[in-house]
Formats: C-alpha cells, sequence, structure tokens
C-alpha cells in the first residue's frame, strides 16, 4: 500500500495524526503500523506528536476558564425555558394569528421623561438582535409570551398572549423592569409610565377587550394579530383614559365620551 | 431527550469550548443560552449527532456574535482613540505561577486562527474527524494536516518555560 509521505521522507503528519487518533481504515492502519515499527524517523514523529498531544491537552486544562456557579446554570437554564417559549409561541402565532389576542403601542412620546424612556429602549433594541437584547424573565407559570419589535421610528409591542392571572417582568439588559401584571378585576388598564408598561385585568380567551390607555401619550396604535392598527388623536389620548375595544381579529375605535 | 437532559449533558462542554475559543467566560456563558434557545427554532437531530449539532451552532453563534461585538469596538475606537479594552480578571485565589502558566497558553492560543483553536479544542473534547471536518467545513482526510499544523503553532507559541514546567 502506498503510503502519504512528507517532503522529508517520512509519512505525513496528517497521516500519522489519524493514525494517532484511530482515524484510518483498518487495512491502512496496520501499513502504517508495520511501517513505523520498522522506520526510526517515523517512529521519532509519532513520539513527537503523541508528546505534543499530551502537552497540548494540558496546556487546554490549563489555559480552561472556570465554569460558573451551579446557580449561575440555573439562572441560564430558567432564561433558556422562557426564551425558548417565547420563540415557538411567536412561531405559532404567524401561523394562527386569528385565535391569539395582540395588543400593538406605538407610541410617539410628546413629553419626557417617557420620550427618553422609550428612545433608550429603541436604542437598546435596534442596536442589536432583538430577541438577544432582551432578557425575558417569567417570574411566574402561565404567560410568557411577548415581543419587542423595532418597528421604524417607534417601538411596537406586540402582547401575543395572556393566558392566565399572574404577573410577568420583563427585564431589560440594563436592568430596567416592564412589569405587566394580570389579576382578578373588572377593568383592564394599560398604563404607560417611566417604568415600563402595566396590563391587568385581561381575561382569559375573552371575545372582546376594553384596554384604558393613560393620558400623556401623543399617539398610541393598537391592533389586533391580523388586523390594521388604530391609532388615537390628540385630542382623545387628552382625556383621562381612552377605551379602546379589541375584538379576536378586528379593532373597533370606541365612540368617543362625549358621544356616550 | 428533554431540554433539561440535554442542557444537563452538555452546558459544560460548550461553555468550555466557546471559553477557550473566546477567551471570554461570560460570552461563552451567553453563548450557551443561546445556543439552547435557538434550538427552539430548529430542528434537532438524532441523539447521536446531537452533540456535534450543538458544538456547531454555539460556534456558529459565537462567530456571529464576535463580528458583532468587532464592528461595536470599531465603531467605538472611531470616536475615542485609545479606548481600553477590557481583559478578564485575574481571580484573587490561583497562585502566581498557575496564573502565568495559564496565561501564557492564553497568549498562545490567541495567535491560533479561529479553525485551528476550534480543531485542537473539539479534538481535546472527543470528537471524530468527520465531526470536526462538518463544523469548520473541510475534508475528513484534511483534519489530520491541519490538527498537526495546529499542534506545532501551539507548541511554539508557548513559552519555553511553560513547555519544561509540563
Amino acid at each position: 500500500m502506498n503510503l502519504r509521505h512528507a517532503p522529508s521522507g517520512t509519512l505525513d503528519a496528517g497521516l500519522l495524526v489519524r493514525y494517532l487518533h484511530g482515524e484510518l481504515d483498518p487495512s491502512v492502519e496496520r501499513s502504517v503500523a508495520v511501517h513505523i515499527d520498522t522506520c526510526v524517523a517515523c517512529r521519532s514523529v509519532v513520539e513527537s506528536l503523541e508528546e505534543g498531544m499530551r502537552r497540548t491537552s494540558v496546556a487546554l486544562r490549563t489555559a480552561a476558564h472556570d465554569q460558573p456557579e451551579a446557580n449561575e446554570w440555573i439562572a441560564v437554564l430558567d432564561r433558556v425555558h422562557a426564551g425558548m417559549g417565547h420563540r415557538v409561541r411567536a412561531k405559532r402565532m404567524r401561523v394562527a394569528a386569528g385565535w391569539i389576542l395582540a395588543l400593538a403601542g406605538a407610541a410617539s412620546i410628546a413629553s419626557s421623561p417617557v420620550r427618553g424612556w422609550i428612545a433608550e429602549r429603541l436604542a437598546t433594541i435596534a442596536g442589536d438582535d432583538s430577541s438577544a437584547a432582551i432578557d425575558r424573565d417569567a417570574t411566574r407559570g402561565g404567560m410568557a409570551a411577548f415581543t419587542f419589535v423595532p418597528a421604524g421610528s417607534h417601538l411596537e409591542i406586540v402582547v401575543d398572549s395572556i393566558q392566565a392571572a399572574g404577573s410577568l417582568t420583563v427585564r431589560f439588559t440594563d436592568g430596567d423592569n416592564v412589569d405587566i401584571g394580570v389579576s382578578g378585576g373588572a377593568t383592564e388598564h394599560l398604563t404607560w409610565s417611566r417604568n415600563g408598561i402595566r396590563i391587568a385585568n385581561v381575561p382569559l380567551a375573552a371575545a372582546s377587550y376594553v384596554v384604558s390607555v393613560s393620558h400623556g401619550v401623543e399617539r398610541v396604535s393598537v391592533r389586533v394579530a391580523g388586523a390594521d392598527p388604530i391609532e388615537l388623536s390628540r385630542h382623545e389620548q387628552g382625556k383621562d383614559t381612552v377605551d379602546i375595544a379589541l375584538e379576536t381579529g378586528a379593532v373597533r375605535k370606541p365612540a368617543s365620551r362625549d358621544e356616550q | 431527550m428533554t431540554l433539561e437532559e440535554l442542557f444537563e449533558n452538555h452546558h459544560a462542554a460548550l461553555f468550555r469550548f466557546i471559553a477557550g475559543m473566546t477567551n471570554d467566560p461570560e460570552f461563552a456563558k451567553d453563548i450557551v443560552q443561546e445556543t439552547f434557545m435557538t434550538m427552539a427554532t430548529r430542528p434537532v437531530p438524532a441523539e447521536a449527532q446531537c452533540r456535534a449539532w450543538l458544538f456547531q451552532l454555539a460556534r456558529n453563534l459565537a462567530r456571529s456574535g464576535l463580528r458583532k461585538r468587532q464592528r461595536r469596538l470599531s465603531l467605538l475606537r472611531g470616536r475615542r482613540h485609545g479606548l481600553p479594552v477590557a481583559s478578564p480578571e485575574t481571580p484573587p485565589d490561583i497562585g502566581l505561577e498557575r496564573t502565568e502558566a495559564r496565561d501564557a497558553v492564553r497568549r498562545a492560543l490567541a495567535r491560533l486562527s479561529e479553525k485551528e483553536r476550534t480543531i485542537l479544542l473539539m479534538r481535546e473534547e472527543g470528537f471524530t474527524h468527520r465531526e470536526i471536518a462538518d463544523a469548520v467545513g473541510t475534508t475528513t482526510g484534511s483534519v489530520g494536516t491541519m490538527f498537526a499544523r495546529a499542534l506545532a503553532k501551539l507548541e511554539d507559541g508557548l513559552d519555553d518555560a511553560w513547555l519544561e514546567g509540563s
């Protein structure tokens, strides 16, 4: 059998590595073994490679970084769970949007400090992959599907689904929190604040919702998955709260309070 | 196999691999997290191939992450000359001798190409030449040659004192 040789006349180093790693066909391996037994130069190369492999193994172990503590890995696994849930649900949402309640707030905020806060979020999100830039942390089970999308000049926040009473903290990588809580009661509230957005009392799988948007927001658009967003006017924003009726697959702009 | 089982079986080796590749343990931890999250959106191969697939995925995510970081660093350097780049801190509880040896190896590793580091680190984790070839995009037959070259380059880069001590 013809074995590959290096210019020096010894067997090719790559071939000898494959021999030492047990990567050769049995017939080739036998030929190499026979050759090494009779060739001093090749035996020397093999010994040198073996010694190099041993030292490299020691070197790599020496250079290895300490593993994170067990509690850090538990936190990583928790975030993986939350992130996986989000991604799987986001995928499902694209194919079954009609059944999923979504609510989008696209806001250009007239007055700081809220505007500053939003701009900060946009910078954070637009500057990176949105899924990687945001750390989602479901503090309780039952609800964990949120999508943050940088949409041109404004921030679009889509609530994919809210399945049960509880609370969810969406934690940005810079440490700011957005608290979204759902609890028992008769009314629904969506509130923008310096610290985030709060949605309260959204019932499970209800056919329609009323969301109250607090004043201080110049323009808000809200949509249900699959429907066009509606925008609230500045006049409406001037009120203490603005009610928007949301129905699965459609958005109905409410009658103004003057008309009621 | 459940996510928990996959995580339990592979997270430590993935961390070792990416930390060895990048010399950045915090980044490596993030990549391990991102690797398992990405699993949710892709078809996972059968158990026999799963380990190599996870390493390949982690390597791709790390390379992509490093490119992003390089772009950001370039932008920052463009704005502020002489901006110091953070280097990993030395834990206070390890001896000077060990620290020096460790730093010598890390310096030598940093001189290898990313492909050479991948080959050495994957082999250290017990991967076959075929799995390594798939990960770095070469033929199975070439892995031996590339491994021999990487080995020689690493030894060249290591301080004589370290080699004598090992």
